[in-house]
C-alpha cells in the first residue's frame, strides 16, 4: 500500500519544552488515520509539520515523496487542511470564499454548488460567512478543503464544539472522502469519533505515540481480563468473569431466560490510553 | 520562488473587492480628495474674499498635501492593515496552504494599491487648483509612483512584524508622521529641509514646490538616486524579515 505520508522520528521543541519526541507514523493510501491524544500532546504541532508550517528540531517527515520543510504548491494543490481556526473572510459570502480558494486551486467554480448542497449549505450561498454559525464556518472550511478533491485531508478536531448533529453530517461527508479514494489524516480528543471514523488510530501523549493499531485490535489488545456485563430480568446487573465457574453461571442464567441484555467489557480507546499513560483524553 | 500571474491577478482582484468593504480605505479615498477639494476652495475663497488671484504656491501646497496623504496613509497604512487582517483572521494561513506563495500575495496584495494610488495620484492633481502647465507629468507621475511602491513595501514590511490590525495602525503612525511632516514644514524650517531631500516624500514635495513655484524641477542624479536607494532599502528589509519570519512567526 502506499506511504502518503512518513514521519520518522520527528522531534520539535519550542525552547525547553519539547512538544514531539521521536514521533514515527505512516499514513497509508485510502485510509483514516487518527491522532488521539489529549490537547497539548502534540497532535496540531504534527499537522503543522507535516504541511510544512513548521519545521521540526530533528527528523524526517515526507508527504507525498516530498521532504515537509521543502513542501511547494504542488503538494499544496494536493492536500486539504481543515483546523480548529481555519480563516474565512467574514465579510465575503460563502460562494466569494469558495471563488477565491476555487480560482487559485484553477477548480471550475460550477463544483462549488454541488459541494455546498453535499455540507447542506446551499442556502447559505450569498450569506456573509461571518454571519456563519460555528457549525456552518466549520463545513464552509472543510468545503474550501476538499474543492479540489485532494488526495489527502487533514483534519486537526473538526467536530470540537459542533452539536451531535452537525458533527454527525461531518462524520458521514468524511467517510464517503474515504470511499472516493481520499486518505485522511485526523486528530481528535473523541474517542467515539476516531473509534467511528478511523482504520488506524496513534494514541499520543506528550509528543510521543505510545500504541497504535486498527482501533478494535488496540482495544482487545489490552483486554486481558474478559468480562461480560448482564443485565437481568430483575432490573439488577451482573458482571461475569471469562472463568469456569461465571461461564457456568451465565449458562444458566441463560436457560432460564433471566438475560436482557449481554455486553462484553472489551477496553475503549479513552480506558487503554488511561491505562498506558495514567491519564485521560479531554 | 514560482510566481503564477494568474493567481497573482485572482489575489489582486480579490484585495480589490477587500478594499471596498474595507471602512478606513473608503474614508481615505474620500478624505484625500474631498479634503484636497476643501483646501483649494478654502484658499480660492480667501483669494476672493481679499480681491487678489491665489499665487501657484498656495495650489502647490494643497497639491502636496493631496499627494503625501497618497503616499502615506494609503500606501503605507493599508498594506499593513490588509497584511495583518489577513494574519488576524487566520486567512493568510489558509491561502498560504492553498499553493499561494509569499511573492503572489504580496504582488496580488500591493497591485491594486499600487494603481488605486497612481490614480488617486491623478485625481488630486486635476482639482488641486494648480495649473497643469506648470507640471511635468511624466516625472510627476514617475516619482510618486516609486513613492507608492516604496510606501507600499514599507507597509507589507510593518504588517509582518504586527499581530492585528490594530497594531498595524500603532506601528505605521510614526512612520506616517515623519514622512508627512518632515517635507509638509521642510519649507518652514532649513533644518527640516536639510533632513526632507533624504525622504522619498521630500523629494516629491520638492518637486511639486519647484512646478508651484515656476521652477524647473530637474530630476538630479542625487534625487533619482535617494528614490531609488529607498525603495531597494524598503524592499531589502522586507525580504530579510520575510526570510526570517515570513509574513508570520509561529
Amino acid at each position: 500500500m502506499t506511504q502518503l505520508i512518513t514521519l520518522h522520528n520527528i522531534r520539535k521543541e519550542f525552547g525547553e519544552k519539547v512538544a514531539l519526541a521521536e514521533l514515527s507514523i505512516n499514513l497509508h493510501e485510502g485510509e483514516i488515520l487518527g491522532f488521539l491524544g489529549p490537547s497539548g500532546a502534540g497532535k496540531t504541532t504534527t499537522i503543522k509539520i507535516i504541511t510544512g508550517q513548521l519545521h521540526q528540531t530533528s527528523g524526517e517527515a515526507e508527504v507525498l515523496g516530498k521532504d515537509s520543510r521543502k513542501i511547494d504548491e504542488s503538494i499544496y494543490r494536493q492536500i486539504g487542511i481543515v483546523t480548529d481556526n481555519s480563516g474565512v473572510y467574514d465579510e465575503f459570502s460563502v460562494y466569494d470564499n469558495l471563488a477565491l480558494f476555487a480560482s487559485i486551486l484553477q477548480v471550475d467554480k460550477s463544483t462549488i454548488d454541488g459541494l455546498l448542497a453535499r455540507v447542506g449549505l446551499s442556502a447559505e450561498k450569498k450569506q456573509a460567512a461571518g454571519k456563519l454559525s460555528k457549525g456552518q464556518k466549520q463545513r464552509l472550511v472543510l468545503v474550501r478543503a476538499i474543492l479540489h478533491n485532494p488526495r489527502i485531508l487533514f483534519l486537526d478536531e473538526p467536530t470540537s464544539g459542533l452539536d451531535p448533529s452537525t458533527a454527525k453530517d461531518i462524520h458521514d461527508l468524511l467517510l464517503e472522502l474515504k470511499s472516493e479514494g481520499t486518505s485522511i489524516f485526523l486528530t481528535t480528543h473523541n474517542m467515539e469519533e476516531a473509534t467511528r471514523l478511523c482504520d488506524r488510530v496513534a494514541l499520543l501523549n506528550e509528543g510521543r505515540v505510545v500504541e497504535e493499531g486498527a482501533p478494535l485490535d488496540i482495544c482487545l489488545r489490552y483486554n486481558t481480563e474478559k468480562k461480560y456485563e448482564l443485565l437481568l430480568s430483575d432490573k439488577s446487573t451482573l458482571v461475569l468473569s471469562h472463568n469456569k465457574h461465571d461461564l457456568q453461571a451465565l449458562s444458566d442464567l441463560l436457560n432460564s431466560d433471566q438475560v436482557e441484555t449481554l455486553h462484553s467489557l472489551e477496553p475503549s480507546l479513552e480506558s487503554v490510553f488511561l491505562k498506558v499513560t495514567g491519564r485521560g483524553l479531554q | 520562488m514560482n510566481i503564477s500571474i494568474s493567481r497573482v491577478i485572482t489575489i489582486a482582484q480579490f484585495k480589490f473587492k477587500e478594499l471596498t468593504k474595507n471602512k478606513t480605505f473608503l474614508i481615505a479615498l474620500a478624505v484625500i480628495p474631498g479634503m484636497t477639494l476643501v483646501m483649494r476652495w478654502l484658499y480660492t475663497s480667501m483669494g476672493e474674499e481679499f480681491g487678489e488671484e491665489m499665487p501657484p504656491e498656495i495650489f502647490g501646497m494643497v497639491l502636496a498635501m493631496g499627494v503625501l496623504y497618497v503616499l502615506t496613509m494609503l500606501s503605507i497604512s493599508m498594506p499593513a492593515t490588509l497584511l495583518s487582517k489577513d494574519k488576524e483572521k487566520h486567512t493568510l494561513r489558509a491561502l498560504m496552504t492553498s499553493s499561494v506563495s509569499g511573492g503572489e500575495y504580496f504582488l496580488g496584495s500591493i497591485l491594486p494599491l499600487l494603481l488605486i494610488g497612481i490614480i488617486l495620484n491623478g485625481v488630486v492633481l486635476v482639482i488641486s487648483g494648480l495649473d497643469m502647465n506648470m507640471v511635468n507629468i511624466p516625472v510627476f507621475f514617475l516619482l510618486t509612483t516609486l513613492g507608492i511602491v516604496t510606501g507600499n513595501v514599507l507597509g507589507m514590511t510593518i504588517g509582518i512584524f504586527a499581530k492585528d490590525q490594530m497594531a498595524a495602525g500603532n506601528m505605521a503612525t510614526p512612520f506616517l508622521l515623519i514622512l508627512m511632516l518632515i517635507p509638509m514644514f521642510s519649507m518652514l524650517l532649513e533644518s527640516l529641509a536639510q533632513i526632507s531631500q533624504y525622504i522619498y516624500t521630500g523629494i516629491v514635495v520638492d518637486m511639486i514646490f519647484n512646478y508651484s513655484a515656476g521652477v524647473a524641477f530637474i530630476l538630479t542624479p542625487f534625487k533619482l538616486g535617494v528614490m531609488l536607494v529607498e525603495i531597494a532599502a524598503a524592499i531589502a528589509l522586507f525580504l530579510f524579515v520575510y526570510k526570517r519570519n515570513g509574513f508570520e512567526q509561529d
